[in-house]
């Protein structure tokens, strides 16, 4: 049922990383995702409307855009200013407001949209067979008492979920080799008979593959997976982050595997795209993301909404 | 019906109703819940998978319903007891309580968190964290007294669109038997007035609502009509019905079985100041425990709550002087 080609996974991986790059040159409270793009735009690009995504918040602006999302709106969503689609009431810092079907960060805390996920997924189970929930989120968070409770309870009651930790390995500066015990972050999930798979995340087709059987499993009635994504944050964990924790050496073999470089190249020798066209895209998207986000910061000095009307709400059944 | 069975069916005629409710918590299961606080559920829903036994998860329990609820479900969560509610403030408090202000009501999280507090026959688990429940914004808390509000509160609980947590006080569960009408609705911010009387006002919520009208009773005897007022909702807090008694009457006692430095009395002392021209126009006194955690030892257990007798002694702290004064 995938309609989403292999350049559309390209373009996807492109438009992320200009929204995000724009928002690294206009926000200093940015959290850089470059160099993650294949995690989170291969592992929700299959995705239906009824579907339930609850992506790590570094990279879930690019999940909005990808699925549909106006970029004007989300960067007045990261400003938190009168554009947004909270008039400025949501975190007004990462994360998009969340809708019934999507799912951010709530707050400044970690772990908890885990929970949230794994509830969408009870819901879905319940009320509409073949739905799924996939829900992202980095080595560091896999840490958080809210997720292993998470996940024993998915695995108990078979829910349609699949968990895809984005190890860019780094929370903040803790290296996750140091933060986990054990080999793998994965081997937590085995502990709790979930299938787990360990993928090279800088690979968008090996995420989306791994990712999509996932998918199936839980349409199927299969119960919870887990997708260990190993990746790269190129950036520091904030924008004013001195990056005192690693050395240039490591960043530089990163770079080598770029995402996107690694999809184009495939797609190059394959004639699907042109070396020169590709060049030109890139430079399009940076271009039309940029003036996008300079033009939602300047909208900053918008009238916030008023407080609070509780406005009666549209619920999805 | 008992207040415990007035909820239990309030659970079940709200499942009967609307197939996107669920129960989820501890030993609910053929278990019947702790202290029966789901008999009979797991008969009629369970083979449906609306009644779910649940692992020592609370924080998950909680964040699970926040994550079905803004699905588009409507849970419930039976945490057994309220000192487990701190395990799961970030999705309770912090956040699912913040969701309707922060989408602007587009999207809510409509769950009902049970939790069984207050000193009584389990001897422990005493806790109600009231306090710590009423600093979070959006959150809202109710308290039944009698099996009529118990049935009613948590019908309205389970229809706001808003976090709720049901404070369920364990000496008042399986106590008095009640008739039940089932059509009478009570809002979530609604207090009540227990017993009316002229010369103050007694105002509490759980079992501090019967102990008042215990003292109450034996103040009569005494010539000293005291009004009680049964708050029933935390958070909204009516103060207004409260300011309005204290008017009349001239004098307000706040009896509180909950820690002193935040809490019910606290809130209702801040709102009272905050609305009321000043000055008040009544005296006020709080009964409260000492700011220590519930002990164990019944005599220190006693010394900890208000009994009838410190209700009725603070009354007439309170109110006889003036009296004496005029009979001397
Ligand atoms: C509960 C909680 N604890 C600590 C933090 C502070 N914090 C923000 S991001 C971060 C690192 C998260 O690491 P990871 O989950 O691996 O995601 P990454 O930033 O690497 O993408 C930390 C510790 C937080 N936001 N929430």
């Amino acid at each position: 049922m995938t309609t989403v080609t292999e350049r559309a996974l390209w373009e996807a991986m492109v438009e992320a990383r200009a929204f995000d790059q724009a928002m690294c040159r206009h926000n200093g409270h940015w959290h850089e995702a470059r160099g993650e793009e294949a995690v989170f735009v291969g592992a929700y690009a299959d995705l239906g409307p009824g579907d339930v995504v609850a992506p790590h918040f570094r990279g879930t602006c690019a999940v909005a855009l990808q699925r549909g999302a106006s970029p004007d709106v989300l960067a007045a969503g990261v400003f938190g200013t009168g554009g947004s689609r909270s008039g400025g009431h949501w975190r007004g810092d990462i994360c998009p407001a969340p809708g019934p079907r999507s799912i951010g960060m709530f707050s400044g805390s970690l772990g908890t949209s885990v929970a949230y996920a794994t509830g969408a997924a009870l819901h879905l189970s319940r009320t509409t067979p073949g739905a799924a929930a996939v829900c992202g989120f980095g080595d560091g968070t896999a840490n958080s008492g809210i997720v292993a409770e998470s996940l024993n309870l998915a695995a108990m009651l078979a829910l349609p979920i699949v968990y895809v930790c984005q190890d860019n390995q780094y929370a903040t500066s803790l290296p996750s080799a140091v933060a986990l015990a054990g080999e793998r972050v994965s081997d937590r999930a085995r502990a709790l008979s979930i299938t787990a798979h360990d993928i090279d995340g800088n690979d968008v087709l090996a995420v989306r593959a791994a990712v999509g059987t996932a998918v199936e499993r839980a349409r199927a009635g299969g119960g919870p997976s887990f997708v260990h994504a190993l990746t790269y944050r190129m950036g520091g964990h904030y924008m004013n982050d001195p990056e005192t924790y690693r050395t240039p050496e490591e960043v530089a073999a990163w770079a080598e595997r770029d995402p996107i470089a690694r999809l184009q190249e495939v797609l190059v020798a394959r004639g699907e795209l042109d070396a020169t066209d590709a060049d030109a895209r890139i430079a399009q998207a940076h271009a039309r993301m940029d003036a996008v986000v300079a033009q939602a910061k300047a909208r900053g000095e918008d009238p916030p909404a008023p407080p609070l009307a509780r406005t009666p709400r549209t619920r999805p059944r | 019906m008992t207040m415990s069975e007035a909820i239990v069916a309030a659970i079940s005629d709200a499942m009967t109703e609307d197939d996107t409710v669920y129960l989820m918590g501890q030993d609910i299961g053929v278990f019947g819940g702790p202290m029966q606080s789901a008999k009979g559920l797991w008969d009629t829903f369970g083979g449906q998978g609306r009644v779910i036994d649940a692992p020592i998860s609370e924080a998950a329990m909680v964040g699970t319903a926040v994550g079905a609820a803004m699905a588009g479900s409507r849970p419930v969560v039976d945490l057994m007891f309220a000192e487990f509610l701190a395990l799961t403030m970030t999705p309770l408090g912090l956040e699912g309580a913040s969701i309707a202000f922060r989408t602007r009501g587009a999207v809510t999280a409509p769950l009902v968190v049970r939790a069984k507090c207050g000193i009584g026959p389990h001897r422990g688990h005493a806790e109600s964290c009231a306090g710590m429940l009423l600093s979070f914004p959006g959150l809202k808390v109710a308290m039944p007294t009698t099996p009529q509000d118990a049935y009613s509160l948590t019908r309205a609980a389970i229809r706001d669109d808003n976090p709720v947590v049901l404070l369920e006080h364990m000496s008042l569960l399986h106590g008095a038997r009640a008739e039940v009408d089932r059509t009478v609705e009570v809002p979530l911010g609604a207090a009540v007035v227990r017993r009316e009387g002229a010369d103050l006002t007694i105002a509490g919520s759980g079992l501090m609502v019967q102990r008042a009208l215990r003292a109450a009773a034996e103040l009569a005897r005494d010539g000293l009509e005291a009004e009680v007022v049964d708050l029933r909702s935390l958070a909204p807090l009516d103060a207004g019905l409260v300011r309005r008694s204290a008017e009349r009457t001239g004098a307000l006692l706040v009896v509180e079985e909950s820690w002193p430095g935040s809490g019910p009395a606290a809130a209702l002392c801040a709102a009272l100041l905050q609305d009321a021209t000043v000055p008040l126009g009544f005296a006020v006194r709080l009964l409260q425990p000492p700011p220590t955690p519930v002990p164990f030892a019944a005599s220190l257990e006693a010394a900890f709550v208000p009994s009838v007798a410190d209700i009725a002694g603070a009354a007439r702290a309170l109110r006889l002087p003036v009296k004496g004064a005029v009979t001397a």
